[in-house]
């Protein structure tokens, strides 16, 4: 067999740019003369681009196996899953910002610092203080073009301040989890059972935001308590805020 | 901490972790799995690489450790071809023809060895330099350069092995 002018290892070096330049300019005046050699660096050129075009695809924003998850046994595994389906969709598409009258609201009471007297249904409360933070105040939203929501206010033990906005959904709103920060707040957004919800928190850490907030969609999705188990993962999972 | 640093550089980067998520994996549903717990690992992290080259090789290597678990975990390593097992011979002319169907491409990548695909993924879908690579491998810059030239080959083998339909441009090339 003959022995070809340039072994493959440097062909394919040459091919991928990682050749020193007199090694690749060398290579390339021995194509230039030889037709057998310029075909196999055309092979592999075509090879490469082939191998390229296999996994040029977006990543696709679905909801995840959940069944799966909940078998995971340890509670940071637990906190990552939670906080992924934020992460994940916050990553996959653009996110609309948080509306300025329900961040004036978060803000008005984050610096009031109320605390009052205030019920939230069962599914909520078990989750949000799985999360560790308590309810601090229930008060309703009135908004001048729509029907009436409700505003959630929770407080974590490092004065964490989260708000929780239950609205009747606008049609065509998404029902896909988006997230965006802006400075130091971070807002979610996502839609079930008929109601549009959005969260909102300053300076809190990401993770735990996630966390939450993923906590939070699938409360609003099952509208049952977490079971046991879940509940103690995810005080388990609890995370310290920046503040 | 995972932060809002390697947030924006995830948004940049998701594209190829993706893509070297669905190369790793056989179904596009494994990959969202692989791609997406890869996720979770990195924001649950207590500590990621601030430099971003450091924290681009960390996530591609977190899918990575991860593909390798689940194959470990899958018992699937007996399916695979053997690591180094060499092509029988070269890429002959003509066979360039074959490259045209994604989907073949995708099949014959499948039935490549674990550490050929290891190392395609990382350099053609990835694209990875050969020393990012090694760095990546924790193995010398020259197996990763032999190793990428046994891959191309074998890929270039099973290509020739599969039923080809060539798209109409390529059979008027031949006529």
């Amino acid at each position: 067999m003959i022995r070809p002018a340039v072994d493959d290892v440097a062909l394919n070096a040459y091919v991928d740019g990682e050749l020193p330049p007199s090694q690749a300019a060398a290579i390339a005046q021995k194509a230039a003369r030889d037709p057998e050699l310029a075909a196999r660096i055309a092979r592999l050129h075509r090879l490469k681009a082939a191998l390229a075009g296999i996994a040029e695809r977006e990543p696709v924003a679905r909801p995840r196996r959940r069944r799966r998850a909940l078998r995971w046994t340890s509670a940071l595994a637990l906190a990552g899953c939670l906080a992924l389906a934020v992460g994940a969709a916050a990553l996959m598409r653009p996110a609309a910002p948080a509306p300025p009258a329900e961040v004036a609201l978060h803000d008005a009471w984050a610096e009031s610092g109320a605390r009052e007297m205030a019920e939230a249904p069962v599914w909520l409360t078990s989750v949000i203080e799985a999360t560790g933070l308590s309810l601090a105040r229930v008060a309703p939203v009135r908004s001048h073009d729509g029907p009436p929501g409700v505003h959630y206010a929770f407080v974590g033990t490092n004065e964490c301040r989260l708000s929780l906005f239950e609205m009747p959904a606008a049609a065509g709103t998404d029902s896909l989890l988006t997230l965006l920060v802006q400075g130091n707040l971070r807002s979610a957004r996502w839609q079930a059972g008929g109601n549009g919800y959005l969260v909102i928190a300053r300076n809190m850490d990401g993770a735990r935001f996630a966390t939450i907030v993923a906590a939070l969609k699938e409360a609003t999705i099952s509208r049952t308590a977490p079971e046991a188990e879940r509940i103690a993962l995810l005080q388990a999972a609890r995370q310290r805020c920046l503040t | 901490m995972f932060d809002d640093r390697h947030h924006e550089t995830l948004q940049s980067l998701r594209r190829r972790l993706f893509g070297y998520a669905c190369a790793l994996s056989r179904t596009t549903e494994d990959a969202e799995d692989l791609y997406q717990d890869a996720l979770v690992r990195a924001m649950a992290a207590r500590s990621v690489p601030n430099d971003a080259r450091a924290f681009r090789v960390w996530m591609f290597r977190l899918i990575r450790n991860l593909w390798i678990d689940r194959l470990r975990r899958e018992h699937r390593r007996g399916e695979l071809i053997d690591a180094e097992a060499e092509p029988e011979e070269q890429p002959g002319p003509g066979d360039e023809e074959t490259l045209v169907d994604v989907l073949l491409v995708r099949q014959a990548f499948l039935r490549l060895s674990k550490d050929h695909r290891d190392v395609l993924a990382l350099v053609d879908i990835a694209g990875f330099s050969y020393d990012e690579t090694a760095d990546l491998l924790e193995t010398p810059r020259g197996t990763v350069m032999s190793r990428i030239s046994r891959a191309r080959a074998a890929l270039a083998a099973q290509l020739r092995a599969a039923p080809v339909i060539p798209f109409p441009r390529q059979t008027e090339r031949r006529r």
